[in-house]
């Protein structure tokens, strides 16, 4: 690029008198100046449609100009550094936006206005309150966590539950007992002896034995019954004896169905109601006990003259009838 | 209808200081599998020292274990003192 400057003083030719050789305008200061014109003007750019060479430079405008003024480079990056990425943008103020209709789900930017129309339309996560007919998943029956119980749940689980009144109980019932109340223990616990947790009823097989030899007699009837009523067993035996057949030594009732309490000293009698063919003395009654840690009864003659002795087996004949009752604890 | 009586030893419960073995035995009838009425129940105790011959294989093996030679001793010897009280 090139500048115009004027190389010929025209006007000086003027004040030139005549016939001096300067004053005549010469071809080739004519060529000269024509030419330089033409060179200058071949380097400048056409004020419309110009196409601009090089690196153009121009005044930088105030930032946030908002006219035809050309923008430069340093004009675009101080506007920039205004402006927030479209890529991640970090605002800065209070940005505002359109607020979106209730319900509205897409891409479009949630306004704070958006955002509290919704939350009101929802329940708060601590203590909620909720309205209509709010509903949830069904818990898998037995579930017992802090998930939200549904009426099917509840429902599902009730039916598996008797009704307090009038109950109708299926499969096999059991039960911890019955309270009674009574002293409480320093744990906290009602005490066991207030509490009534057993029973039971069936038939044992009573049958006799000596110490010494227990034989194997034969019987024309072998009958017994219980009752077990919390640790207090009732027993009712009848024997009916058809031959003893070796047995030998004191005589010992066994086939008891519970074995006795251990404490010792915790002993029970044996009422014998009705005995017949055994070869003891008038005067002579039969007797028993069941002896802590056992399970059998011993029996006992009583005479007014020697006292209590064991029932040898020579007093326990063939055909003897026994027939008694026992209560002890387990 | 199938009636059928059903007895099954159901309890085997061992007991006391010299482990007596306790034995329930519980009848009752089905009809097509349903328990029709109660069970009934009949019991006996094996004390040690006592013929288990004729007990069920499984009740044989309880009583072997829990019966010691020092159980049946110590049975034998509390028997002995109780005949020797009178």
């Amino acid at each position: 690029m090139s500048n115009y400057i004027k190389a010929t003083d025209f006007a000086s030719k003027d004040a030139l008198p005549s016939g001096d050789a300067l004053k005549t305008l010469s071809g080739t200061e004519l060529d000269d100046e024509f030419n330089d014109i033409a060179t200058a003007s071949a380097t400048k750019a056409n004020a419309s449609g110009a196409v601009l060479t090089g690196v153009p430079v121009a005044p930088t405008a105030a930032t946030g100009t908002d006219t035809t003024q050309l923008a430069t480079t340093a004009f675009v990056q101080a506007n920039d550094a205004l402006q927030a990425n479209l890529a991640s943008p970090t605002f800065t103020g209070t940005p505002a936006a359109p607020t979106a209709a209730a319900d509205t789900n897409t891409t479009q930017l949630a306004t704070t206005a958006f955002v509290t129309t919704e939350a009101a339309l929802k329940a708060d996560l601590a203590s909620p309150a909720l309205t209509g007919t709010p509903t949830a998943p069904t818990a898998a029956a037995d579930t017992n966590t802090t998930q939200l119980a549904t009426t099917a749940f509840v429902t599902t689980e009730a039916n598996l539950k008797a009704d307090l009144a009038g109950a109708t109980f299926t499969g096999d019932i059991t039960a911890t007992g019955v309270d009674f109340g009574g002293p409480v223990n320093a744990g906290g616990v009602l005490s066991t002896s207030n509490t009534l947790d057993d029973y039971e009823e069936g038939t044992w097989t009573p049958y006799v034995t000596g110490s010494l030899t227990v034989g194997s007699p034969t019987y024309y009837s072998q009958v017994g019954h219980y009752e077990k009523i919390g640790r207090q067993v009732t027993v009712r035996g009848y024997i009916v004896v058809n031959q003893l057949n070796t047995l030998d030594g004191s005589v010992r009732i066994l086939g008891l169905p519970f074995a006795s309490n251990s404490t010792v000293g915790n002993r029970s009698v044996c009422s014998f109601g009705r005995c017949d063919s055994l070869a003891i003395s008038a005067g002579e009654s039969v007797t028993g006990q069941i002896v802590e840690n056992t399970s059998q009864i011993v029996v006992y003659v009583w005479s007014l003259a020697t006292g209590t002795s064991n029932m040898d087996d020579a007093e326990l004949s063939d055909t003897a009838e026994l027939q008694f009752t026992a209560t002890y604890s387990v | 209808m199938s009636l059928i009586k059903v007895s099954q030893l159901d309890k085997t419960e061992i007991v006391g200081d010299f482990k007596h073995v306790q034995c329930r035995h519980a009848t009752w009838v089905e009809d097509n599998g349903v328990i029709v009425g109660g069970k009934s129940f009949s019991r006996h105790v094996i004390a040690p020292n006592d013929d288990v011959s004729n007990e069920p294989l499984e009740t044989q093996a309880i009583v072997a274990a829990v019966h010691t030679q020092a159980v049946k001793d110590a049975y034998a010897a509390h028997l002995l003192a109780q005949e020797a009280e009178v």
